[in-house]
């Protein structure tokens, strides 16, 4: 993920050199990858979450994995299993998602807030 | 009358792999407001590098930029952002257009940075573009753009934030005869109506015949002006 974010500041250095040249301040910069990066995360949770929640609403009528559920069965546990998840749990995966988001983007966004404007403007990927 | 921008001394020299490469040598300049003024020279003359220090782009190694009587070199990075910000425009010879924003995003996007209302800043940006005749171009991305159309965007960037001063760096060396000198004729009448300072560095023979002031560099140094 952080490799994600630091080659998505190398690919556009010159940008930001422009965006920079233009009067950005540091903590424009920063905010911008930062953002960048909780946009990427909260879109790949959204899909992930959607998907998740469809799965879901199908295992929760129940289902049996193919060839065990006798088997299950003689161990004493129910053969038939119903998916549940609970709204804190999706909740602290969210939270560790976006966690995961803002972490990750610190490094790379330190490093686009502190590319000097010229040099940047010349830099050649 | 009073100088827009006052350079005294000014000197810098690169550092690169122990090599020293001096490219401003005690360089004095004075330009006044309403000036449409071009840095002229051979490659590697230091008129680029004199354009980024006066913009506040870059530090000097030694000497004195001032811009409306205020001492900008020694400014940290955020408040020379601050400058460039409110009272400077940029053109540069790439365009440095923003791609995946229309031609009224990016003349918009320097006031977006100012934090302008998007109201207003899309009036402002309607109007820069305008009155560098591209209306009707709006909504187009910079790669559906011609050279000189993209030129013009930058230009109606830098108007849009209605600075004192424009910089631009070489701004028709990537185009065409006919559509470098329409550049040229649309910054000059926006000196003369807006009464916008140009500093314009270029050794285009085109800009040179058509500005009312040239300062000659070489080796670093200001031989003419």
């Amino acid at each position: 993920m952080v490799n994600t974010i630091y080659l998505g500041v190398v690919e556009r250095t010159r940008e930001f050199g422009v965006v920079i040249a233009l009067g950005a301040r540091r903590g424009q910069i920063m905010r911008m990858v930062l953002t960048e990066s909780l946009v990427l995360c909260g879109t790949g949770a959204a899909i992930g979450l959607t998907l998740g929640l469809a799965t879901l609403a199908r295992l929760a009528r129940g289902f049996i994995y193919p060839g065990v559920g006798e088997f299950w069965q003689e161990l004493g546990l129910p053969a038939v299993l119903y998916a549940h998840i609970d709204p804190v749990e999706i909740g602290i995966m969210l939270a560790f998602t976006l966690g995961i988001a803002v972490l990750a983007a610190l490094w790379p966004a330190r490093v686009a807030g502190r590319l000097e404007p010229v040099e940047a403007m010349r830099f050649v990927p | 009358m009073e100088s827009l921008i006052k350079v005294r001394g000014l000197t810098k020299i690169y550092r690169t792999d122990g090599q020293e490469v001096v490219a401003l040598r005690d360089v004095d300049l004075d330009i006044v407001q309403g000036e449409f003024t071009a840095l002229a020279g051979p490659s590697g003359s230091g008129k680029s590098t004199l354009l980024h220090l006066i913009g506040g782009l870059d530090h000097p190694t030694s000497g004195e930029i001032w811009l409306e009587g205020r001492r900008i070199d020694r400014l940290d990075h955020n408040a020379l952002a601050q400058i460039r910000l409110h009272k400077i425009g940029y053109v540069f010879q790439a365009f440095n257009l923003i791609p995946v924003l229309t031609a009224l995003e990016n003349a918009a996007f320097v006031l977006e940075l100012q934090g302008v209302p998007r109201a207003a800043r899309e009036q402002r940006a309607r109007r820069a573009l305008a009155d560098l005749g591209m209306t009707g171009f709006e909504a187009r991305r910079p790669n559906q753009l011609s050279g000189g159309q993209q030129q013009r965007v930058a230009v109606a960037r830098a108007l849009a934030e209605e600075p004192q001063l424009i910089l631009a760096d070489e701004p028709t060396a990537n185009l065409d005869g006919a559509t470098g000198i329409a550049l040229i004729d649309e910054m000059r009448r926006l000196n003369r109506e807006h009464g916008v300072t140009f500093v314009v560095a270029s050794h285009d023979p085109r800009m040179l015949e058509r500005v009312n002031r040239i300062v000659r560099l070489e080796d670093g140094r200001i031989v003419a002006s």
